[in-house]
């Protein structure tokens, strides 16, 4: 993934990330292995379905797990700082400041009791000595900025007297009062109608040129990421499976998984007379993962019995640009996209 | 016949809002008077966003809900007003798909006692026993009828949803409300149960309410569409009028957001300003004229009714869009061949 002209590395550097809970049915390797860096200026978009370890893997960058429960090794640089290794008090003293988490949804994530403005308020005077006048001052910018008509007023209303667009743009203005240099948005528009959607991905756009931040969209909406994120990372069952541009990965996609989500999704384009083309089968549990290729079951181009989809995980290959982990031959892979190309490269 | 299955008329549901003004009668107008109609073996879709009344007016439809007025004729029977006992020789043809397919399954009932259930209600032996008939609909909707004996836990969000759809086809119903029994799914699992669910039309002519917010999956799934905002139908009409000449700016405005990693580059996307204001105080004329780039005077005085648009499709608007919406066309022979 490029690497941002300014700084000498991205300012977040993920490597060899696992992270394992204990449960009474056995333990689960929620990540298995992730790497990845962002660069500030940069989108990167984490696209997987429920269980593949995209919102886990944004959890441990926060590190917001029961530490007694989970198990976290490789390493966390965030501006060169290992979150991983750091003692929680340091941890805490970059949340909010250096990093913030946008979640999915608004409602569950702002204090029913408490005003909007409070809540700004009190987040940004954790991290600053400043006054609460100054400090609402700056909440109102923040409210006007992200798009609340008439902040001055609206500071003093209640979560619930906001509509679900308006709370999340609350969200957003939380979680950039302190300049951030690294956003995390899990889902931010999940619960949001389309229209309002569309409103608040410009938003974070526009917010990104203006900060130049570093930011993470995890999605499981294709068309969001085509819209909004320059790289893309694709999980399955905890581990990376296919990274690059969003153009390497939505254009010409090397893992069939990745081909299989890009078939599966409804377009307003395509014949609305044939059937969809879902990935069969079910995602695989985490604690009973299938062996060699995880994804191997639901494959329809598996190699077969005694082949290495069956016994081997697949590295992430090659090293740097575009990525995948398959076991198949390129030729193969080339084959399997050219079934599909007449609808990835439209226009 | 020439009848509809489903004839919803002038259907009016207001829910009382608790703590308002003292002596003030202040109502949520969640379905303010629509009418639809629904024929044998016909998918209609009803798109809308968040708070418009769609699940409203599937629930009022399957009699959850008692209408405040109208009338709702099903196979030539009124059930506007019908109580449950007179509902329930109704209720094998008309059966309804919920949503969240974690909610909608009793956890300490086993999957064969779910789907027997209404034929247990129903008091229906069915030829060969009510074993027999489970086993067979499990194996319909994709699932291993000798998993009859276990518990909802132990299935994916996918095979939940084909559960209670093997629920809804017990009594083989003439019309099923899906109320979007796809949106709580994984993509790669929503294309399995949208491609079951067009098997079974075909196979056993049913008819569908379709209720979903994704214009996507929609448009792969029904012949008709209708467009709900702020509990009217702002526009109706077949799927290629709906989505190749939308008529109405709220149709082309909802079309024009969806993300869409095939669109052309270079698509401009129409940016609505504002949110949904509140059923409880609706706007007058139009009630889309507050997030509207064409409103005039006129779109706050009067109220459009649905009448013939350009496009072919009925349209509830003074200023009807004309022509093709960019962006969201069938793709050209050029491209295909490209």
């Amino acid at each position: 993934m490029s690497i941002d002209g300014t700084d000498d590395q991205p300012y977040l550097v993920v490597d060899d990330l696992r992270v394992r809970f204990a449960t009474e049915d056995g333990v689960v390797k929620a990540v298995d292995g992730v790497s990845f860096s962002v660069p500030r200026g940069r989108t990167l978009g984490i696209v997987g379905e429920s269980g593949s370890g995209k919102s886990v893997t944004s959890m441990s960058i926060l590190a917001l797990h029961n530490p007694r429960r989970t198990e976290v090794s490789g390493s966390i640089r965030v501006d060169g700082r290992d979150i991983v290794t750091m003692p929680e008090e340091q941890v805490r003293r970059m949340r909010g400041r250096d990093m913030a988490m946008i979640f999915q949804d608004p409602a569950s994530s702002l204090h029913p009791y408490y005003t909007v403005g409070r809540q700004i308020v009190e987040a940004h005077r954790i991290h600053n000595r400043v006054s609460k006048q100054v400090a609402r001052k700056r909440a109102i910018e923040m409210l006007d900025r992200v798009g609340i008509p008439q902040p001055d007023r609206r500071i003093d209303a209640y979560p619930h007297e906001f509509s679900g667009g308006m709370r999340q743009r609350a969200m957003i203005a939380m979680a950039l009062v302190n300049d951030p240099a690294l956003i995390i948005a899990d889902e931010p528009t999940t619960a949001l109608d389309v229209t309002v959607q569309a409103q608040i991905l410009e938003l974070l756009a526009d917010l990104q040129r203006e900060f130049n931040s570093a930011i993470i969209l995890i999605t499981h909406d294709l068309g969001v990421v085509s819209q909004v994120a320059h790289d893309v990372l694709v999980m399955y069952a905890g581990r990376m499976i296919e990274a690059g541009t969003v153009d390497e990965v939505l254009r010409s996609p090397e893992h069939p998984y990745t081909v299989g989500l890009l078939e599966s999704v409804p377009s307003l384009r395509d014949d609305p007379d044939e059937d969809l083309r879902p990935i069969k089968g079910n995602p695989p549990s985490l604690i009973h993962l299938p062996s060699g290729c995880a994804f191997h079951p639901r494959c329809a181009h598996q190699l077969g019995d005694g082949s290495p989809c069956r016994t081997l995980v697949p590295d992430l290959l090659p090293a740097t640009g575009h990525r995948a982990a398959c076991h198949l031959p390129a030729e193969r892979r080339a084959e399997i996209r050219a079934a599909i190309s007449e609808n990835l490269e439209v226009a | 016949m020439t009848e509809p299955l489903l004839k919803v008329e002038s259907l009016v549901k207001h829910f009382p809002v608790r703590g308002s003004g003292a002596g003030r009668h202040v109502v949520l107008r969640a379905v303010d008077g629509i009418d639809l109609t629904v024929d044998r073996a016909e998918t209609l879709g009803l798109v809308g966003e968040s708070g418009c009344g769609k699940t409203t007016t599937g629930r009022t439809i399957v009699r959850l809900a008692k209408p405040t007025s109208g009338k709702i004729t099903f196979d030539g029977h009124d059930i506007t007003n019908l109580g449950q006992r007179a509902l329930k020789p109704l209720r094998a043809d008309l059966q309804i798909i919920f949503q969240d397919p974690y909610a909608s399954l009793n956890p300490r009932h086993t999957v064969g006692s779910i789907v027997a259930m209404p034929l247990v209600v129903g008091r229906i032996k069915p030829p060969g026993g009510v074993k027999a008939r489970v086993q067979e609909l499990l194996e319909i909707v994709g699932l291993n009828p000798e998993h009859y004996n276990r518990y909802p836990h132990e299935f994916s969000g996918g095979q939940r949803q084909r559960i209670g759809i093997a629920r809804a086809l017990a009594l083989q119903p003439k019309l099923i409300v899906a109320d979007e029994p796809v949106s709580a799914l994984d993509v790669s699992i929503q294309a399995q149960i949208v491609n079951l669910m067009r098997s079974l039309q075909r196979e056993f002519g049913l008819a569908f309410l379709f209720i979903a917010h994704d214009l996507s999956v929609v448009r792969h799934f029904c012949e008709r569409v209708a467009v709900m905002y702020m509990g009217k139908i702002v526009e109706v009409g077949d799927r290629h009028e709906i989505y190749e000449t939308p008529a109405h700016p709220y149709t082309r405005a909802l079309l024009s957001a969806v993300p869409d990693m095939n669109a052309p580059a270079g698509h401009k996307r129409i940016m609505l300003t504002g949110d949904v204001p509140t059923p409880i105080d609706p706007p007058s004329g139009c009630r889309f004229r507050t997030r509207c780039w064409k409103a005039q005077t006129k779109c706050a005085e009067v109220e459009p009714l649905l009448a013939k648009g350009p496009g072919g499709s009925l349209v509830a608007c003074h200023f009807p869009e004309i022509g093709p919406l960019a962006g969201v066309q069938p793709k050209t022979a050029e491209e295909v061949a490209s």
